[in-house]
């Protein structure tokens, strides 16, 4: 294997592969996380809302979101959380809560101003702009009736899932997602469903003796639902005649992505411990479940995963998206390769992408570029779901750190967690993660909400040799957020893409605004993009190091930009 | 080495079951049966109880190793057939018990051995039996405090027979690999991991412990470290089922799939039917994109194992790969029919699925092993309680039930030991060396029409075998009724087996018929098979005067 020369400390890395690094042998590389959290001022807890029963819905828990809920321009942050289960006493329930973003990694609770402090049991969130008024709506997918707050451009939400039709009953939920499934300009909304629980149907299991959670197959799977967008604030349940509720599974995270680059969304959905779901959209809002054919149900062996997050990116830079799914411990967090012509491929072994990860439950997931260096590495959060797991299997553990794989360039990935910061020494039992700038300066940062804990907010403090360009897209004749719009990035010989999705990973919401590391490449020679519905803008020869904003067909497109501070 | 013993007499030990099965870790193997060889004289005793030790290790071995008895091939659990670097089953739940001694089961004691002595410091190791607890308490929330006490109780009797184990036995290898076993089953690896580097200061050429210590390296994801421990092994077992297999599993985890192939080569050589050797070969090639290759290796495995699942997805990637798309169609079809058998039987097995009744089983192999330790030491009678406990805990153990059969047998204690073949005739129905065994016990017994029945269903699963022939030649004999089939019988046993007690009977069967000429000359074969033997040579010499 070449050595590629940009990685300085790759010869010290290299034997970090199954994580048989010699002490001796760590070096620093060039990601860099550091653990901010305390010095960000967020008290925020997390509860599963157990009480020692072990009701399933405690272990999946819960997503985050990274959205620009005041329109400031920077990225807040809001946490999802548990509420009490049957038998859980507490003194004042939890709620959700956002944090603004007041710069310099300060952050202010303001969830009783803003009035998004749901107490429902919060699992997956996905924000945009789902009535075109400028602003980043929040949906939220609890265990029990969803929330659909309606962003009222002056800080505040309202509550109007009931008004909208979204509420959903009472499933369990997961991921969800809004993409526009017919191109018509609006945002509709996908809500993943994990499986039918009640307190009546739980299964106290234990293993060895030791009480533990019941697994996805102690409960039926149910089907999960699609909500057209009727243009007027309101929605419509399209469940069946989509074609996506035809088919049951046990849903967990997710990606809405054109995957077959055909100019519409499709449907990704990870089951646990069953063949994930690819619902490959017609361009009409009329999905065919096609993830046995794709090469997406099934790792290579054609084994289905206790499925965890998918995140999506094109981590070869070959110009199609590929997808990253993460999944229960004991087995490779799965790297799947688009091949083009609607096919993917687990390229998990000749990549090394799912190193490190194999012991433990593998949550969120990130393939975003840490180093600004042109290509996108991996980011695992990680953490048993079983909390006495040590008790019955020792091979694994409930408490663990996460891990970083560093894309090399030439098709690889390598294990650096142990050489990245001291962001990757925090050991918890993490879930859902976000990436975004939260402090302007061009790399992305990460927050990590933990299981029944407070946060992990990591600092990026890679080096800043590299370059960068974020982009954030208007969308007029499309919807308002461009969810959905392709974007390429050219910049001498370096050709990216990416795709603006609207909730994803594990039941988390980040990227509005996409991040292309550049390298050492000073200038953007074109982006193209390529809107919802078949527009395309074109920018050329555009700077670097900024956030632009490109707006739907001015052409030449408007480009505002604004250095990082 | 192919000598029998005569098996009506005292003091002969029982037959064990080879299964003639590869030790296919997953997939379907085409199974037949050979009844174990055996030996007829008093004095080769020792050799005969070798060979059902071994071969008894044989039949525990397969079933380690994934394999299924005859009677369960059906099927297999879905989570043997998972991913390159999931041979465990699946996360979460206990692996179930192995049937496997971690050494070749020394021979069993002679029948004249005296009872080993009552001062035993582990006499009291004996619990009360359990109740039916796994029966009574389902998985519901009430039932957790109880399910936790009943398992808590077991564990403490594993302390208590560990601990008491080591102390017997501190420079005894097999003890240490036992325990390490033991803790192994409850899911402390760290602890297993110890006593086995113990074992392995004691006995340094033990390979299976090596294999052992390569599976938790990678449960834990140390791919690199399983590889080192099982190339460890191979060096001391070169030919151990299933190490190359292990092998190729640790090396494509890391990435290299030349290396792979080259051990999943090995692996085929030492078993050319280990059919999901040729689908792992196929997972190698395909990902070095010789997609030719691939495909011919899953092709392989299908023929091997029809219902291989996992090869079909193969064959139906990389036939989407050469442009194959009607084949890739049909071979996805074939995946999906079978995945969904496969998720039927997962989904039965999890709601099913008794974590009490698992840890007894666990336990109950703890015993078995332990009890084969003290055997060898020669402690029979702390053996016996050991082997009991585990009958009592597992009522499914066949481990447990053939060593106290084979203990009853050696020692005279006939109606115990027929006892005990004809629950493991009801445990597993169609191997016939619980019914050879349980016709040596009736006959010894003088039940004869108990004997007939069980030589008869015995020659019924294996028709080849020379020792049924010959036993159930040997009660008509003594019955003296059905001579002209005892001749038959024993004609037959000569045969499949031309040995020299095969002779002999075939000429007492003659003799008994009144055919003198041919029983003389069947002696004189046997005489020149034997010609040490004083009493064949005696025999001939009476026949000779009576012609």
């Amino acid at each position: 294997m070449a050595v590629p020369s940009r990685v300085a400390s790759w010869c010290a890395v290299v034997g970090a592969l199954w994580g048989l690094v010699p002490c001796g042998a760590r070096a620093q590389c060039l990601i860099q996380l550091h653990d901010v959290t305390t010095q960000a001022g967020i008290g925020f807890r997390h509860t599963d809302g157990g009480s020692g029963r072990r009701y399933i819905v405690e272990s999946v828990t819960s997503g985050l979101a990274l959205f620009d809920y005041d329109g400031d321009g920077d990225v807040d942050v809001y946490f999802l959380n548990g509420a009490p289960l049957r038998g859980t006493q507490v003194a004042a329930p939890p709620k959700n809560t956002l944090y603004r973003n007041d710069g310099a990694w300060k952050f202010t609770d303001v969830t009783d101003q803003a009035g998004v402090g749901d107490t429902g049991f919060g699992l997956g969130v996905a924000a945009a702009d789902y009535d075109n008024d400028g602003d980043q709506d929040l949906y939220i997918n609890n265990y029990g009736p969803n929330v659909l707050y309606r962003n009222n451009g002056d800080g505040t939400f309202t509550d109007v899932s009931r008004q909208a039709g979204v509420a959903n009953g009472n499933e369990v939920g997961a991921t969800t997602s809004f993409l526009d499934i017919d191109g018509d300009g609006d945002l509709d909304l996908f809500c993943a469903n994990y499986l039918l629980f009640t307190y009546e149907n739980h299964v106290a299991r234990t293993s060895r003796g030791i009480p533990k959670y019941p697994g996805p197959m102690d409960h039926p799977p149910v089907p999960n639902n699609l909500f057209r967008n009727n243009g007027d604030g309101t929605f419509t349940d399209v469940s069946g005649q989509s074609g996506i509720g035809e088919h049951e599974g046990w849903g967990m995270g997710g990606v809405c992505a054109d995957y077959d680059d055909d100019g519409d969304t499709d449907i990704f959905v990870a089951n646990d411990v069953a063949g994930n779901f690819l619902f490959q959209n017609d361009g009409h809002g009329h999905f065919e479940e096609v993830g046995l054919t794709a090469g997406f149900a099934y790792d290579l062996h054609g084994d289905e995963h206790g499925s965890m997050g998918v995140a999506c990116g094109d981590y070869d830079n070959d110009g199609r998206l590929d997808f990253y799914q993460t999944c229960y411990a004991r087995e490779l967090a799965t790297l799947y390769r688009n091949l083009g012509g609607g096919v993917l491929e687990d390229v998990t072994l000749k990549t090394n992408a799912g190193a490190g990860t194999f012991p433990y439950v593998t949550w969120g997931p990130g393939l975003i570029d840490l180093d600004n260096d042109g290509d996108r590495d991996l980011f695992v959060a990680c953490g048993h779901l079983q909390d006495n797991v040590e008790l019955f299997d020792d091979t694994t553990a409930y408490l663990v750190r996460n891990v970083v794989l560093m894309n090399t360039g030439d098709g690889r990935f390598i294990n650096v967690s142990d050489q990245c910061g001291d962001g990757l020494q925090v050991q918890l039992s993490s879930r859902g993660v976000g990436f975004d700038d939260l402090d302007d300066d061009g790399d992305l940062d990460v927050v990590i909400l933990n299981s029944r804990r407070e946060p992990t907010v990591l600092r990026n403090d890679s080096p800043r040799s590299n370059h960068w360009i974020q982009i954030r897209l208007r969308g007029v004749k499309s919807n308002r957020d461009g969810v959905g719009a392709r974007v390429k990035v050219v910049a001498g010989d370096r050709t990216q893409v990416d795709e603006v999705h609207s909730g994803h990973g594990y039941q988390s919401h980040y990227g509005t605004r996409l991040h292309f590391g550049l390298g050492l490449r000073t200038r953007i020679d074109r982006i193209e993009v390529r809107w919802i519905g078949g527009g395309v803008d074109v920018v050329e020869n555009a700077p670097v190091d900024r956030v632009i904003t490109i707006a739907e067909g001015s052409n030449p497109a408007s480009l505002r930009g604004s250095p990082a501070r | 080495m192919r000598k029998r013993v005569d098996r009506l007499r005292a003091g002969a030990a029982p037959v064990a079951a080879a299964p003639a099965v590869r030790a296919t870790r997953a997939g379907r193997p085409s199974r037949r049966l050979e009844v174990a060889p055996g030996m007829r004289s008093t004095r080769l005793l020792a050799g005969a109880i070798l060979v059902a030790g071994i071969l008894t290790f044989v039949v525990a071995g397969w079933t380690w190793l994934g394999g299924e008895t005859p009677q369960k091939a059906q099927r297999p659990p879905v989570a043997v057939q998972r991913g390159i670097l999931r041979p465990m089953p699946s996360a979460g739940e206990p692996k179930l018990a192995s049937n496997v001694p971690l050494t070749d089961p020394p021979a069993h004691p002679p029948a004249d051995l005296p009872a080993d002595s009552p001062v035993d410091p582990l006499e009291e190791v004996l619990v009360e039996p359990p109740t039916e607890l796994s029966e009574a308490l389902p998985p519901t929330l009430d039932t957790v405090p109880a399910r936790q006490l009943a398992a808590q109780g077991l564990k403490e009797e594993v302390a208590e027979l560990t601990t008491g184990l080591l102390e017997a036995f501190p420079n005894d290898a097999d003890a240490w690999a036992t325990v390490g076993k033991i803790a192994q089953g409850l899911g402390n690896s760290g602890e297993a991991m110890e006593h086995w580097q113990r074992c392995l200061q004691l006995a340094p050429n033990r390979a299976d412990i090596y294999s052992e210590l390569g599976m938790i390296a990678l449960c834990k994801g140390e791919c690199e470290k399983a590889e080192a421990l099982w190339r460890k092994a191979l060096e001391i077992q070169p030919t151990m089922p299933s190490l190359y297999n292990r092998l190729a599993r640790a090396l494509t985890g890391q990435g290299k799939p030349r290396e792979a192939i080259a051990a999943l080569r090995k692996d085929i050589e030492i078993s050319p039917d280990a059919g999901e050797s040729h689908f792992l070969l196929g997972q190698a090639y395909l990902q070095l994109e010789e997609h030719l290759s691939a495909k011919q290796a899953y092709q392989r495995a299908v023929e091997i194992d029809p219902e291989m699942t996992n090869a079909y997805y193969g064959l139906a990637t990389v036939c989407a790969r050469l442009g194959e798309r009607d084949q890739s169609r049909e071979h996805h079809a074939k995946f999906a029919e079978l995945k969904a058998e496969d998720r039927h039987v997962l989904k039965q097995g999890k709601v099913a699925f008794d974590d009490l009744l698992a840890l007894r089983i666990t336990v109950a192999q703890g015993y078995t092993d332990a009890g084969r330790v003290c055997r060898r030491h020669n402690l029979l009678w702390r053996a016996e309680k050991h082997w009991k406990r585990a009958a009592e805990l597992d009522v499914k153990n066949i481990g447990c039930r053939q060593e106290l059969a084979a203990l009853c047998l050696a020692n005279r204690r006939e109606p115990e030991a027929l006892s005990i073949y004809e629950q493991l005739a009801q445990l597993e129905p169609n191997n016939p060396s619980h019914y050879l065994n349980a016709g040596i016990c009736s006959a010894r017994l003088r039940q004869d029409a108990t004997a007939e029945k069980a030589f008869a269903r015995s020659i019924e699963l294996a028709p080849h075998s020379a020792l049924a022939h010959g036993g159930l030649a040997q009660v008509y004999l003594r019955a003296n009724r059905n001579l002209a089939e005892a001749r038959a019988l024993a004609q037959k046993a000569v045969e499949l087996e031309p040995i020299a007690p095969n002779y002999m009977l075939l000429a007492q069967a003659c003799d008994k018929t009144g055919d003198l000429r041919t029983a003389l000359s069947a002696m004189e074969k046997a005489v020149e098979l034997e010609p040490g033997n004083p009493h064949y040579k005696r025999i001939v010499e009476t026949i000779r005067r009576r012609l």
